[in-house]
């Protein structure tokens, strides 16, 4: 089984033009194509066809998380996987998530969805694909986001959603969060080679808590912050931090349907067999430092309120 | 018109302040020198949730539906602080206790 790497979060907004607006303009994403109800983007350093789907909706939070998987027969792989774990799964026709060919809709433990598939249609780098230009527009509108990089999901039961990613889909678990009783609170996950392409934390079943957008240096973080403030983007109180964590450059904002985003730089690179790399360990009472490190502390408002 | 509003928690002794029709409470808070518990404050994340007790609220943008809903009940008790502008005087119970505001008076540090 082999899932290769996060692709896409198709998430669901209030309002379709000011969310594009958002996603362009303060994040810096390229749009590739829209309709009245849905809207498709990509960063600047990826070829594939969208990392961001936009569905016009009357509640904001995710629909569906999008992740590549390296050979066709992986599908029915993945099917079988999840019939076993009892979940809940649907075939995915070619087209019905434009740009994409057929997958396999896995319904998490967490009540997350999960589209795996094989087939993306290549729009290219934004500098071309032949004789390329080797700096990235510096005209363009937004943050200097290379690429869509993690998310961070909620649910009643990290533990469990883990556990089927990990020994199920041979994701590998990087750093976890543990309560003194040695349960998993927290889980950071990667099939692709990152520090993390998938996280799991406390909250309500179903959630979206954040997703995350690369950066090449933490210069680009403060310009993103700055962006931020022009465009007055509410964000997280602490500001630009870093997290214990992974050590990453960090400062969390919303989208205008109150989405979180996270402007992000500086994560190591976890290569490694799946299962035969010791994750990184923070127990529950020194979750503040590996939060934000900086600060000391979590915001009460962090893990809280989520969409 | 300017309503006034009353904001009640029950951890909080009742304060009260002046706030346009055309104005979010989320602001009008602010500029008297509360400040509400708020994450998104765009009307997504719940944060901000508040009752109506008395009078009425408009919403002039759209807000996420889910939130709205309170569990007890099955029905949309919530409003979004965030995103409600008063229609009358009102009075709201907030689900979180709000913060003053933490701005230090630098006259205060100058003796004469």
């Amino acid at each position: 089984m082999s899932v290769s790497r996060f692709s896409y979060a198709s998430i669901n907004v209030l309002d379709l033009p000011a969310a594009m607006n958002h996603y362009t303009n303060v994040v810096g994403l390229r749009l590739v194509e829209k309709d009245r109800n849905q809207a498709y983007l990509q960063a600047v350093d990826n070829q594939d066809h969208h990392c961001v789907v936009l569905n016009r909706n009357t509640v904001a939070g995710l629909d569906h998380v999008g992740f590549k998987v390296s050979d066709k027969s992986d599908l029915a792989e993945a099917a079988q996987v999840a019939h076993d774990w009892k979940l809940k799964t649907r075939k995915v026709k070619k087209g019905e998530v434009r740009g994409q060919g057929e997958g396999l809709m896995i319904t998490l433990p967490s009540q997350h969805n999960m589209c795996l598939f094989y087939e993306a249609e290549k729009i290219g780098y934004d500098g071309g694909m032949e004789n390329p230009d080797p700096v990235p527009s510096q005209t363009r509108l937004g943050a200097k986001v290379t690429h869509l990089d993690h998310t961070l999901l909620s649910c009643q039961n990290p533990a469990e959603t883990a556990r089927f990613l990990e020994e199920a889909l041979d994701f590998s678990l990087t750093e976890k969060i543990v309560d003194p009783g040695g349960n998993t609170v927290a889980a950071f996950m990667t099939c692709g080679g990152t520090m993390h392409d998938l996280a799991i934390g406390p909250g309500p079943d179903g959630t979206f808590h954040h997703m995350a957008f690369g950066v090449e240096s933490r210069g680009e973080v403060i310009e993103g912050v700055d962006i931020l403030k022009e465009t007055s983007t509410p964000a997280l109180e602490y500001g630009i931090s870093r997290h214990g964590v992974a050590g990453v450059t960090t400062i969390y904002f919303h989208d205008p349907s109150g989405n979180r985003n996270e402007f992000y730089n500086g994560a190591y690179q976890s290569a490694g067999i799946p299962g035969q790399v010791p994750p990184v360990v923070w127990p529950l009472d020194q979750f503040p430092r590996g939060g934000f490190y900086y600060e000391q502390s979590v915001p009460a408002t962090f893990f809280d309120e989520v969409t | 018109m300017e309503y006034t509003v009353r904001l009640t928690n029950p951890e909080m002794e009742p304060v009260e302040f002046l706030c346009r029709d055309d104005v979010f409470v989320f602001r009008a808070a602010t500029d008297a020198g509360y400040i509400l518990n708020t994450a998104c404050e765009r009307g997504g994340c719940g944060a901000c949730r508040a009752k109506v007790i008395t009078g009425k609220v408009h919403y002039p943008r759209k807000v996420s539906q889910k939130w709205r809903i309170n569990p007890e009940t099955g029905r949309k008790d919530f409003i979004h602080l965030c995103s409600v502008m008063p229609k009358s005087d009102v009075t709201l119970e907030t689900l979180r206790p709000w913060n003053p505001a933490g701005v230090p008076s630098l006259l205060a540090l100058v003796t004469d």
